[in-house]
């Protein structure tokens, strides 16, 4: 009996529980070494913050911390290094150069040298900024983090090596550092719109020679000296710098309006009627005047600036007069048949009596 | 006898008129005097609020030059309606040059404010010069707080005035109140940049003359930043084209900085480009040499750092697909170890 049964639990249990097992140790050798090639080649590094602003007071040693988070399954060896930034004026165009502003790879130091970053793990790199005395007065450089490990390219084909790079701006705390900004162009991109968004943009040049960060609002007025905006809208919500030398162009829109252009998903625009937002027919002549404030160190400075544009929502307003036209035209006629009705009737019974 | 009446009727209606435009004249020209006589214009005129920000607590400056020869005792500064001003007492003052107008001077025996009215507030003066720009500063930020409402236009004045007191000059100022001013600018989340690349080798097989060879798996660059001013990727490449360590020989990346499309038996190496992005606030651009999507299409990599890619705001998933694509004509030489160190350094702007 005991050895029938003992088969029989055998075969009812262990054996479904044996597959089982031997499933699951199947999957894992099968998925292990997929996971394993694929984690050996991917790069997934993430870098905070981006850009690093630091202010440096000349002869003093400061520290600035760059926190580097590894999303790989494997680990990273990472390699810091500095290069040069330039930016040409007018285009806003990047470039990473070799050369150094200042000397600055003798001052600016890293620790660790190499940085290893566990899986799933972050890493401080700490950047110490030895500044000598006679620097100044504002440095744009790039930190690059580049990846160590060699890709086994072996035959044809190439190798691809990932670096992430962080812009530092570095402004020098010096007493004859100036800042100073104006507002070179800002403008609407129509002169007449039938309907909102207004797009505008204002460039900015950065005449001073440290790095800034302009503010600004650009208010949107039925005349330049009314003091309630009908609408206000940021410049440089996203807290763009501008190097000094160089002119910087934001943009921003007025898209409170009914009806809106909207852009949809495929890309192409539509106009939006929603309700809700009614009583924001917009029709006449507008003054849009930008307001950008800087930091002169001691107060905030504010630029002025003006353009005028006009909205006209010709074929709404087409529309409306046709209906009131065809409105009046209907109760005209209504009125003279009533007219000509009453009179017919007036006419009877004066003839009745 | 009727043409007689009528002319007399209208001798009175002409009378009438005349007696009401003197009458409107004079009372014009009465109206106007007490200006003309007791206050001139300020031929300069500066308030100037160290602090923008709505509600927010500001020190300032006060600038003025004088007109009109008179003998000044005290100056009045009206403060734009809505601006929230504290007791006299708080209105201490300095005559330290905070970035004052060229030309500004220290106001002589400017004192702390003796009265607040409403919105005006009355400094003691002591005698000023024709043509002198006067400054003084108000020291405390608890005197005056923005206004609550931005505003590209809150206006006030500056009067000067006797011991009397009577009017001496006065001009109007103008200022504006922001929702958020330059100074303490402070993110509580930090810009962060993630870099992603699927893949750090790109073999492309053997190549042959038949036909242009392109990445079988093209790797992919992935982009995540919260980086509002967007994002740029540069590439490089350390031998110009694809080399063979072993015969000495290099397939030469095809006219780097302009966009070429391959074909087969002409030698030639590229990468080309195409963006897509899941969602965020920028647009993803291909530099105009790099750009793809067709077979042997793209831009070649030198030493020189080239753009390859931008966007001008947030990225969620923001992905760049590069294939490598090679040709071969009947007179590359043959090798199995043809090979190229492709640089991609990628940054959040500023």
């Amino acid at each position: 009996m005991p050895t029938n049964h003992i088969q029989k639990w055998l075969r009812s249990t262990v054996k479904p529980r044996l597959l089982a097992v031997m499933a699951i140790v199947a999957l894992a050798t099968g998925a292990f070494p997929a996971q394993a090639s694929a984690a050996s080649s991917d790069f997934n590094i993430q870098v905070s913050p981006s850009p690093l602003v630091v202010s440096l007071t000349p002869g003093q040693t400061q520290t600035a911390t760059l926190t580097v988070r590894n999303f790989s399954t494997h680990s990273e060896t990472l390699k810091p290094g500095i290069s040069g930034v330039t930016s040409t004026d007018g285009t806003e165009k990047v470039s990473l150069t070799s050369t150094l502003p200042a000397d600055i790879g003798s001052w600016m130091h890293f620790a660790p040298g190499m940085l290893t970053v566990e899986p799933g793990q972050s890493q401080q790199l700490t950047v110490t900024f030895n500044t000598p005395a006679n620097v100044g007065f504002s440095y744009p450089v790039a930190i690059s983090l580049t990846s160590t490990r060699t890709t086994g390219q072996t035959n044809t084909g190439a190798a691809i090596k990932p670096q992430v790079v962080v812009f530092t701006l570095i402004n020098i705390n010096r007493s004859d550092a100036k800042s100073g900004m104006e507002i070179t162009n800002f403008k609407s991109d129509k002169s007449r719109y039938t309907f909102l968004p207004a797009i505008f943009s204002v460039t900015v040049k950065n005449t001073g020679n440290v790095i800034s960060q302009p503010s600004g609002t650009i208010f949107i007025q039925h005349s330049a000296s009314d003091s309630k905006p009908i609408e206000t809208i940021p410049i440089n919500k996203g807290g763009g710098y501008i190097l000094p030398g160089t002119s910087r162009t934001f943009t921003a829109s007025w898209t409170s309006g009914f009806p809106v252009y909207v852009t949809g998903l495929s890309g192409k625009k539509h106009l939006q009627w929603d309700g809700k937002h009614l009583n924001e027919l917009r029709f006449g002549h507008y003054t849009a005047k930008a307001v950008v404030l800087y930091d002169n160190g001691q107060q905030d400075v504010p630029l002025l600036a003006t353009t005028t544009f006009w909205v006209v929502p010709w074929w709404l307003l087409l529309l409306a007069l046709l209906v009131i036209a065809l409105l009046v035209m209907g109760m005209l006629t209504w009125g003279k048949l009533l007219f000509i009705g009453t009179k017919k009737v007036r006419g009877y019974a004066h003839r009745k009596k | 006898m009727y043409r007689i009446k009528n002319n007399a009727s209208i001798g009175k209606k002409a009378s009438v008129y005349s007696l009401s435009v003197i009458m409107a004249v004079s009372a014009i020209v009465i109206g106007l005097r007490p200006g003309v006589a007791n206050a001139g214009t300020l031929t300069q005129t500066m308030v100037r609020f160290d602090r923008l920000q709505t509600s927010t607590q500001t020190t300032g400056t006060v600038c003025a030059k004088p007109a009109t020869t008179a003998t000044e005792a005290s100056v009045q500064v009206v403060f734009p309606t809505g601006y929230t001003l504290g007791a006299a007492g708080t209105f201490t003052v300095n005559t330290t040059n905070t970035n004052w107008p060229t030309g500004g001077t220290a106001w002589p025996s400017i004192g702390t404010a003796t009265n607040v009215t409403t919105q005006t507030v009355t400094f003691p003066s002591g005698d000023l010069t024709v043509g002198t720009l006067y400054c003084f500063n108000w020291a405390s930020a608890t005197a005056v707080q923005i206004t609550s409402s931005v505003s590209s236009n809150n206006t006030g004045s500056v009067t000067t005035r006797t011991s009397t007191p009577t009017n001496i000059d006065t001009a109007a100022y103008s200022t504006v109140s922001m929702a958020a001013d330059s100074v303490n600018v402070t993110a509580s989340v930090p810009q962060s940049f993630t870099y992603a690349l699927n893949n750090t080798s790109d073999a492309l097989g053997a190549l042959s003359t038949g036909s242009v060879t392109s990445s079988p798996s093209p790797r992919t660059l992935t982009i995540n930043t919260n980086a509002a001013s967007g994002w740029m990727v540069w590439g490089q490449d350390a031998t110009t084209g694809l080399r063979s360590p072993s015969t000495s020989y290099t397939i030469a990346s095809t006219t780097p900085g302009s966009n070429s499309t391959l074909s087969s038996s002409t030698e030639g190496y590229n990468m080309g480009v195409t963006g897509s992005q899941t969602s965020g606030s920028g647009t993803v651009t291909v530099a105009a040499p790099f750009v793809g999507g067709s077979t042997g299409k793209g831009g070649g990599l030198d030493t020189s750092l080239r753009t390859i890619a931008s966007s001008n705001g947030t990225a969620n998933n923001a992905v760049l697909t590069l294939t490598n694509n090679a040709a071969i004509s009947t007179l590359t030489t043959a090798a199995t170890d043809y090979a190229d160190t492709i640089t991609l350094p990628a940054a959040a702007m500023y």
